[in-house]
């Protein structure tokens, strides 16, 4: 049981009657760099923080998280009773909801969870993740840890792409949605590929800016002539006895419909007068029409678009196959998915495979690939303690997300895609902010030194594998 | 054998031919033929035939002057380049709305806007005219759901018109590359013209002997009929098919009351209302037909019965002295009345006692009445001819002249006759399905 003095703690471990520990979390709690916990040392996460600040509460969550934590991966994570119902997005990475953790379903909730993890053959694994993709796989398996095994994209308040199946809760950047769309739909056709997935269900087809991937959508109707959406609707009368046909208000007339041609009162709908239609008419330039065009406003990129500009995107619902299912749960995905599609820090030849296949896409073609070479010098990547996989400038430029970036011996090497108009822009854009993420590491780091090496731009018009031997032949200079 | 036969039908022709000859000589002098034929003489002649000939002579003398105001005209038509409303309202017209479309852009006058109304029709209409209006052939196109008839429909359509002036079009009929420019014109020369009707012809004249006379019909009743009476000064119905009228003008006689014949009713509102009108005879507009005579007979009940309902009851106030009284518009009005109502009973009459009183000779009466209608139909072709834009075509219709007779003497009369009898005595021109029941069941109630 929890003491009233033990609760002032910012962690306990409980075991429960079935002999289950419980990492209990009072306060936010760094659960990776606490060295005192080990991966062993409990078996699920109870979250008993009360704050006032949603954040804080999202936070300790997070720091605590079956999916971003590695020595919480997997774990079932159960959250006070109190905080049903606040938790917004975060709640769906929670596995239930108890007074205390000792409580008897949460227990059993436990047992359950471990009992399917066993029958599946799920292999919690000790690797760490390191690449974007890796986060991708384990957002997969830990599907499958808790029994879901197809993906059902549903509309998601926030989304840029409206609809998300399955990993909405790793989101922390809004600017991080269109890199994952692209990233998404490659890991989509890459299990289907392989067979891990099939589509179970068409859901909908949605609309989505052409420019910049949104489907937040605006559709306005408006006046043919001016383009405005200040329209009034108003049905036309057509009063019978002097065929005059117009628009309701020019019948008014001191609270009764007179006839604006032959001044006669209109008392019957179907014997006076009736109403055989209904026009727009525009506020702005008086213009009067029948059928209003339909003008499209994305509300990220704030173009104005017409409807056949937006691109239609089908959703799915996808369903992993058994094969699917054996080779998530045994982990043998890491050697088997191509990690080529992904952005975010990969492996060398990773990045050279994006190049490749970015050539032989069809549908690019006014896209290029700017990629930047930064000599980097760190000698205290092997000092201090190591919890991560990644080397410490890798962590440091983690919120470079839409950069694909990978480290090859003193090369760190970012690409970027970007249309071939903004070459210009969006290079020295790249080249500046990294100068400067870097500037700031090595104001915290004494010895580290950088240099920024050589901007190259690649057109997938020509050929990959010149391009390719180029960044490598300047490496070796 | 063989030549016995011709022989004798040598023989019997020159009998028949010498007996012609006897009748005219012996049995018909002036005066007999002139107490036989009177009606022929004295009603007809003067009114279709001499006022033709005057018409022509006319035209062939001031042909050059006349040319010279409509160059005048043109040239202040082309320097203020009013924006022109063109409206096409119709029901399950859908079909026909491409190549009116298409006709129109090659017109010479450019400054158009093109206004369909789409009368609640049930078949594709409303999708087709759609589709033009995004593709852009169409200006404006609307849509009422529940029909309303052509008043209604074509009101909308003026009251969405923006362009100084209105030209109203059948959506089946198609326009010379100048008509717009030349029915235009007449507004230049005289500012006190607010309606200026174009002239009608046949598009389908060789489909049907029916649709060959009626065309032969519209060149000698419209084309120069038309071209006298606006001699005179006593035009009264511009056509349905093609017609002009300044907006502001139209606007201020309330546009388009219910038909059958609102043509006629809105020609009579803008002379009422003191304004001139017009006919342009070069400004041809070519218009299908009906083929067949059941049609025909309905097309023409429908049109007579305007006459009973609107020269004779509505507009009475024409023939009486009022405020507004003008002397030509009720010479315009009674000159309907009297030719195309009241003689039709006369003829009527006349072909009766006709047949009473010369039932002896009746074969002699219809040989010599044919002839002299085929002569007075020769007189009025070549004054066709003369006047006609294209000779070379008209001319074709020549054989035609000689069965014209039983069609205009016969067919329309005895059409006419009905038609004016049962709405004087029936009312039956409001229970005509052309116009929806609801606004027929009002007008009858009113009395409109």
């Amino acid at each position: 049981m929890i003491t009233r003095n033990r609760i002032n703690e910012k962690y306990q471990i409980i075991t429960n009657f079935s002999r289950r520990k419980i990492l209990v979390i009072n306060d936010v709690l760094d659960v990776d760099r606490t060295p005192e916990l080990d991966f062993e040392d409990f078996d699920a996460m109870f979250i008993n923080v009360i704050n006032p600040l949603y954040d804080y509460t999202r936070l300790a969550i997070r720091l605590a998280s079956p999916l971003l934590s590695e020595k919480c991966r997997f774990k079932p994570l159960f959250v006070t009773q109190r905080l049903q119902g606040w938790l917004g997005e975060a709640e769906i990475i929670v596995d239930g909801y108890a007074s205390s953790p000792t409580d008897r379903d949460l227990a059993q909730t436990i047992d359950e969870i471990y009992g399917s993890m066993r029958r599946l053959n799920f292999l919690l694994g000790t690797e760490p993740v390191v690449t974007h993709a890796e986060e991708m796989f384990r957002l997969v398996r830990y599907a499958i840890s808790r029994g879901r095994f197809t993906f059902s994209s549903e509309p998601v308040r926030g989304m840029s792409i409206g609809y998300m199946a399955l990993y909405n809760y790793t989101m922390w950047y809004t600017g991080q949605e269109r890199m994952a769309a692209q990233e998404r739909e490659f890991f989509h056709s890459e299990m289907q590929r392989l067979g891990y997935i099939r589509h179970s269900r068409f859901i909908d087809r949605i609309h989505e800016c052409p420019h910049c991937g949104s489907s937040h959508l605006f559709f306005f109707e408006t006046c043919p002539k001016c383009n405005s959406s200040d329209l009034r609707q108003q049905s036309v009368i057509h009063h019978f006895r002097c065929a005059n046909v117009s628009p309701e208000s020019t019948y008014r007339w001191d609270g009764e419909l007179r006839c604006p041609k032959c001044h006669v009162l209109l008392r019957h709908i179907g014997v006076d007068y009736d109403k055989p239609s209904a026009i727009y008419t525009c506020n702005q330039c008086e213009e009067s029409f029948m059928y209003p065009d339909m003008r499209v406003l994305c509300s990220s990129c704030k173009r104005n678009l017409q409807t056949d500009e937006l691109l239609s995107r089908d959703v799915y619902e996808y369903e992993l196959t058994p094969d699917g299912i054996h080779a998530f749960a045994g982990n043998d995905v890491i050697h088997t998915i191509s990690q080529a599609g992904f952005f975010g820090y990969t492996s060398t030849r990773n990045f050279m495979d994006y190049v490749r296949q970015f050539s032989t896409a069809t549908n690019n073609h006014d896209e290029v690939l700017i990629v930047t070479r930064f000599y980097v010098f760190d000698p205290n990547a092997d000092e201090g303690p190591s919890l991560d996989a990644r080397p410490p400038i890798v962590q440091a430029m983690a919120r470079f997300f839409n950069y694909k970036s990978a480290i090859w011996g003193n090369n760190y090497y970012f690409m970027n895609r970007v249309r071939e108009g903004e070459i210009g822009r969006q290079q020295s854009k790249m080249e500046y902010e990294l100068k400067a993420e870097l500037n700031d590491y090595k104001q915290l780091h004494d010895g580290f030194q950088f240099e920024l090496v050589e901007t190259y731009i690649y057109h997938p018009d020509t050929d990959p594998e010149t391009f390719v031997r180029r960044l490598e032949e300047s490496r070796n200079k | 054998m063989i030549e016995t036969f011709f022989k004798g039908l040598l023989y019997d022709i020159f009998e028949l031919l010498n007996g012609i000859m006897v009748c005219f000589s012996t049995n018909l002098s002036w005066e007999v033929a002139l107490s036989t034929f009177w009606f022929l003489f004295i009603i007809e002649f003067p009114r279709y035939y001499l006022l033709d000939i005057i018409t022509a002579i006319r035209h062939v003398f001031l042909h050059k002057s006349l040319r010279r105001r409509d160059i005048v005209a043109r040239n202040l038509l082309y320097t203020e380049m009013p924006l022109v409303s063109i409206l096409a309202p119709g029901k399950n017209e859908g079909r026909h709305i491409y190549k009116l479309v298409e006709s129109l852009r090659e017109q010479t006058y450019q400054n158009f806007e093109i206004i369909i109304v789409d009368d609640g029709s049930d078949d594709a209409t409303p999708v087709i005219c759609n589709d033009l209006q995004r593709a852009g052939y169409i200006t404006k196109f609307f849509r009422l759901n529940l029909g309303g008839g052509k008043a209604c429909a074509a009101n909308f359509a003026a009251s969405h018109a923006s362009g100084k002036y209105i030209i109203h079009l059948d959506a089946d009929s198609s326009l010379d590359r100048d008509a717009i420019e030349k029915i235009l014109i007449p507004f230049y020369f005289d500012r006190n013209i607010k309606g200026v009707g174009g002239c009608i012809k046949v598009r389908n004249a060789h489909e049907s002997l029916c649709s060959t006379l009626q065309a032969l019909e519209y060149l000698k009743t419209i084309m120069v009929g038309r071209m006298g009476s606006n001699m005179l000064g006593i035009y009264h119905i511009i056509s349905g098919a093609f017609g002009a009228f300044e907006t502001e003008a139209i606007r201020e006689v309330g546009c388009w009351d219910i038909g059958p014949g609102l043509d006629g009713d809105i020609t009579q509102k803008l002379r009422k209302a003191g304004y001139k009108v017009w006919f342009a005879n070069d400004a041809v507009c070519m218009t299908n037909v009906p083929t067949s005579w059941a049609k025909l007979f309905k097309q023409r009940k429908r049109w007579s019965k305007s006459l009973v309902r609107f020269r004779i009851r509505k507009h009475s106030d024409i023939l009486w002295s009022d405020r507004n009284f003008s002397f030509l518009n009720m010479f315009s009005n009674l000159e309907n009345i009297v030719y195309d109502f009241a003689f039709n009973y006369v003829w009527f009459f006349y072909i009766i006692m006709l047949f009473f009183m010369n039932v002896d000779r009746l074969w002699e009466i219809i040989v010599i009445g044919y002839l002299i209608r085929m002569a007075f139909a020769i007189i009025a072709f070549g004054v066709i001819l003369i006047i006609t834009e294209r000779p070379r075509e008209e001319a074709k219709l020549f054989p035609y002249v000689f069965v014209t007779t039983f069609y205009t003497g016969y067919f329309l009369r005895i059409t006419r006759l009905i038609a004016h009898t049962s709405e004087l005595f029936f009312y039956s021109s409001y229970k005509d399905a052309w116009n929806p029941k609801k606004t027929s069941a009002v007008a009858r109630a009113e009395g409109l």
